[in-house]
This record gives C-alpha cells, sequence and structure tokens, in this order.
C-alpha cells in the first residue's frame, strides 16, 4: 500500500515543480503573519494520539508568568507565526485544557498573586514557544520553568520542562503547524504531570501536623 | 507509519526553483557603502532581530543531490532522512540547550549592535529596536513606521554546526530606504537589489579536535554548557567588532581580498582578510559574507 501513496506524491511534486515559480511569487505576495491558537487543543482529541494518563490528580493552583522577549511571535515559515492577540489566555488554556486532560483540576493565581499554599501549587514561567522549519522537517520547542510545592509545604526546586518535536513538513499549513505547536505543549505537560501527582499524593498539611502530633 | 510529506517537499522543491534564476543572472551585491553614502540626513533607525528562541541546530542536506540522483523519489527518500537527520539533531542539542537558558542571547545582539554602532558615529545609528520576527514582513512594517530615510536591519542567527564542531553568531547586515524607489509591494523595499547596502559578517567558534558529533555535543555541554557560554560571548562580541569593518569595505579592498589565495579551515573557505592569533577573518561573496574563525581555548 506504501508505493501507491510515494508515486502519487512524486508525481504532483514534479508536476507542481513545473510552475512554481509562479505559485512563488504569490505566495510572497501574502504577508500576513500567520496566528495560532486561538486556545489549546489537547492532541489526544485528535485522531492516532495516545490519551495521556489521569491517574492520579488533584486541584492544581497555576501562577503563571511570560517574561519573554516580544512574546507575540512564536515561530516562522517564511512569515511569522504569531500568539493570539489574548495570549495569556491562550497560554492559560494549554494548563487548563492540558492539566484536565490529565486528572487535574487546575486555577490560577490572581495575576501577580501567590498561589493558594493549601492545594498543590505550579509557579510555571515561559521560557521559550519556538515553531518553525528545519529544511523539509516542522521543528518546535516549548520550554516551561517550573517551581511545584505540595500543599502546605515549601516550594521544590525549579525544574524545567521540555516539549522537543520534529516531523515532517506535511502541508506547511497554519493549522498543521499550530497542531505542532499543540503537540510540543502537550509533551512539556507529560512530564509536568508526572511531577506534580507524587506531590497530589502527599498528605495534606493539617494530616500531616496531626499524626506527628503527642498522643497518636 | 510513512506519512506522505507533500507539502514539505514541494515547498523545498520551490525554494530551489526559485532560488535557480538568481543563480543564472545574479543581481550586483551592495557590499559596499561608498563613502560618500555613508553618512544620511536625520541618521538611521535600527533594528535588531533574533528570529528564534534557543540556540538553532542544523543538518546537513543532500537533497539537491537527491533531486538529481533520484528525481521526485529521491526527495521523497531525502525527506525520511532528513527527518531523522533533524531528530538526531534536536536531541544532541537539548542537553546544551539547557545549560543556556539564563544565558540572553538577545542582549548579546542587542549589546553587539550597540558596541558596533558606537565605534562608527558616522552611521548616526539610533537606539536598537528589538523584535523576534526576523521575517521581510517584520522588517517591512518596521521600515514603515520609522522616522528617518533608512534604516538598518542587523538580522542575528547563531547554532550549532551539523557535526556540533562549531557555534556560529552570524548578522545579516542591511540597510534600506524608506522611500519606495519602485513600483511594487512595500516589502519589495527589502529584497536585495533594493537595498542600499547588504552584507553578512559570521563568527565561526569552533571545538579544538572535534571528534565526533556526540562526543563534540558532550564537550559543549559539559559543566552547564560552559564552553558553549563561552564561544556564544565570543562570538557575539565577534561580530559586534566586525560589523563596522565590513561597512568601511572599499572597492579597493574587495579587489585586493579577491586577489589573494584562497585558504580553507575546516569546512569553511575563502580569500583571508586579516589573520592574528585570535583567529583567520575570510572574505566571501554573499550569502556567506565575511567569516571570523577562531578554536576555543579550553
Amino acid at each position: 500500500m506504501r508505493s501507491a501513496p510515494i508515486l502519487a506524491t512524486a508525481v504532483l511534486a514534479a508536476a507542481l515543480a513545473a510552475s512554481l515559480l509562479t505559485a512563488g511569487a504569490a505566495a510572497a505576495a501574502v504577508g500576513d503573519a500567520r496566528l495560532l491558537g486561538p486556545l489549546y487543543v489537547e492532541p489526544a482529541a485528535a485522531a492516532n494520539a495516545a490519551t495521556p494518563s489521569t491517574a492520579g490528580g488533584c486541584a492544581v493552583q497555576i501562577a503563571l508568568t511570560d517574561p519573554r522577549r516580544d512574546p507575540q511571535i512564536v515561530g516562522a515559515l517564511g512569515v511569522a507565526f504569531r500568539a493570539p492577540d489574548d495570549r495569556m489566555a491562550w497560554l492559560r488554556s494549554v494548563f487548563e485544557v492540558g492539566l484536565k486532560a490529565r486528572g487535574f483540576t487546575p486555577s490560577f493565581a490572581p495575576a501577580g498573586g501567590s498561589p493558594d499554599p493549601a492545594l498543590v501549587t505550579a509557579r510555571i514561567r515561559i521560557q521559550a514557544i519556538w515553531i518553525s522549519a528545519l529544511q523539509m522537517n516542522k521543528v518546535g520547542s516549548v520550554v516551561l520553568r517550573g517551581v511545584l510545592a505540595a500543599p502546605g509545604a515549601p516550594p521544590g526546586p525549579e525544574a524545567v520542562y521540555r516539549g522537543d518535536k520534529t516531523a515532517v513538513n506535511m502541508w506547511g499549513s497554519t493549522k498543521e503547524f499550530n497542531d505542532h505547536a499543540n503537540a510540543v505543549f502537550a509533551l512539556a505537560l507529560d512530564d509536568l504531570a508526572e511531577d506534580l501527582r507524587p506531590l497530589c499524593a502527599a498528605p495534606p498539611p493539617a494530616t500531616a501536623a496531626l499524626a506527628g502530633a503527642p498522643g497518636r | 507509519m510513512f506519512r506522505l510529506p507533500l507539502r514539505g517537499l514541494c515547498a523545498a522543491v520551490l525554494v530551489l526553483c526559485a532560488a535557480l534564476p538568481a543563480q543564472a543572472a545574479p543581481k550586483p551585491l551592495k557590499y559596499v557603502l561608498p563613502e560618500a553614502a555613508r553618512p544620511v540626513a536625520g541618521g538611521r533607525s535600527v533594528q535588531v532581530s533574533v528570529g528564534q528562541a534557543e540556540l538553532g541546530s542544523n543538518i546537513n542536506s543532500t537533497l539537491g543531490f537527491a533531486m538529481v540522483a533520484g528525481g521526485a523519489v529521491g526527495v521523497l527518500i531525502e525527506a525520511g532522512v532528513g527527518a531523522d537527520r533533524a531528530q538526531r539533531a534536536q536531541l544532541g542539542i537539548t542537553p546544551i540547550r539547557r545549560g543556556l537558558m539564563d544565558l540572553d542571547a538577545d542582549q548579546l545582539a542587542i549589546d553587539s549592535t550597540r558596541a558596533a554602532l558606537a565605534a562608527m558615529p558616522w552611521f548616526e545609528g539610533q537606539e536598537p529596536a528589538f523584535s523576534r520576527d526576523a521575517t521581510l514582513f517584520g522588517k517591512n512594517d518596521f521600515l514603515t513606521a520609522v522616522a528617518t530615510r533608512q534604516a538598518a536591519f542587523f538580522t542575528y542567527s547563531y547554532d550549532m554546526a551539523p557535526d556540533f564542531s562549531s557555534i556560529n553568531v552570524s548578522v545579516g547586515i542591511a540597510i534600506a530606504n524608506k522611500e519606495q524607489a519602485r513600483k511594487g509591494q512595500p516589502f519589495t523595499r527589502l529584497h536585495d537589489n533594493n537595498l542600499v547596502y547588504g552584507q553578512r559578517v559570521s563568527s565561526v567558534v569552533r571545538l579544538a579536535n572535534p571528534t565526533t558529533p556526540v562526543e563534540n555535543a558532550r564537550r559543549w555541554a559539559a559543566r552547564d554548557s560552559a564552553l558553549a557560554k563561552k564561544a556564544l560571548a565570543l562570538a557575539f562580541t565577534r561580530v559586534g567588532d566586525l560589523i563596522p569593518r565590513a561597512l568601511t569595505v572599499t572597492d579597493a579592498d574587495v579587489a585586493r581580498f579577491n586577489a589573494a589565495e584562497r585558504r580553507t579551515i575546516g569546512p569553511l573557505g575563502g580569500k583571508p582578510m586579516a589573520e592574528d592569533p585570535g583567529g583567520v577573518l575570510l572574505f566571501n561573496p554573499l550569502p556567506m559574507g565575511l567569516v571570523h574563525v577562531q578554536t576555543l581555548q579550553e
């Protein structure tokens, strides 16, 4: 079954190659940036993607910051890939939708405020988001820096959650690259969820205090 | 599962086809800024752009060979091979990137540009504005918005050689007129043939005695990417030094460089412009431009 699509592709590629100069000029005239989003979509919702584990989740409060320079630009393929105008809503949706899909109940600390220490908390700093092409491949990387804490416990050391993915650039469409962005976010979320689960299992502070109290 | 790389292939073929006429009939490259054109009334707006968020990876491509030798089927095979190479390049670079997380390469680019502008007061460059959008269209927006007659664009990239033997920092320098002299879309002001000036300067910092890509990557990543940090700091400083040099090259200099015997250092070659214990400066026609090569002392 493989040979048919390969040949079809090859024939079509050859046919397109014959008329590429005009196609190229027309494409170059379209100068608008491509807009990603508007919100994160869990790749598992699409066909052929593995469903993430939902075991061991709990309520998590997130304090999200994005100190990147020129943060609206998140990649390029001839023209820039731009984050949606409401970039923070897009980024919040990554954690809202993504952690929910992994069995957590996420909420957000008020802007500039601290997360509720009675819950599992995650202070997340966006380090990098970049979606682009490397020759015939689409490449994407997301880097999150996180400081997590169990309820009532002091924050742990900073951890880095990366999502990196390389795949053949099939169509070059905005949707394809948006899906790629979602996929790299999902990889970073998988690692974040792995680190959050043990914190959900930690005894709540009151129970811990009681357990250590005299007479018990 | 084999995936149909149709659009990627078409895009690659498109790029190659678009490049062919340029090779067949090269436009005059304005990499000499005549002395009379150096000062400009009102000075120049300056944009620094860095179109990447982290240290870039690179892969060798044999696409051209695949197209010639294997035709469309060859291109398909190359797509699969290229995807595998890209995946391996990503794996190799990730530990290096981890150590570089607190290195602000954008700031290094801004600082290099500021140093270059300070060294050439005749340029009358304004305080650089930073942009992550290094595309033609992003630059066009900047050019449309500026109040000066000309704008200078310093477009930085920093990446690893495909075999991890060197770290490369490169800056494309372009000076464009705000006024549109010819008919066409506004972004054509930034096409090579419409630029007042265009040149590229690069600094290549090589590992001493590089070996395999895996071992080279391990050396860059060791001790929290200490060598990579050192190389990037050196390379950004070097391109800052080279910018004024590139902008003051004369026709006589170009004739002198071209008359010299070609030198080859590793995979790089060119006409030597200068040499000292710190490295060799090579002159090449664009797209390579001025390339400084040095070996990192560990």
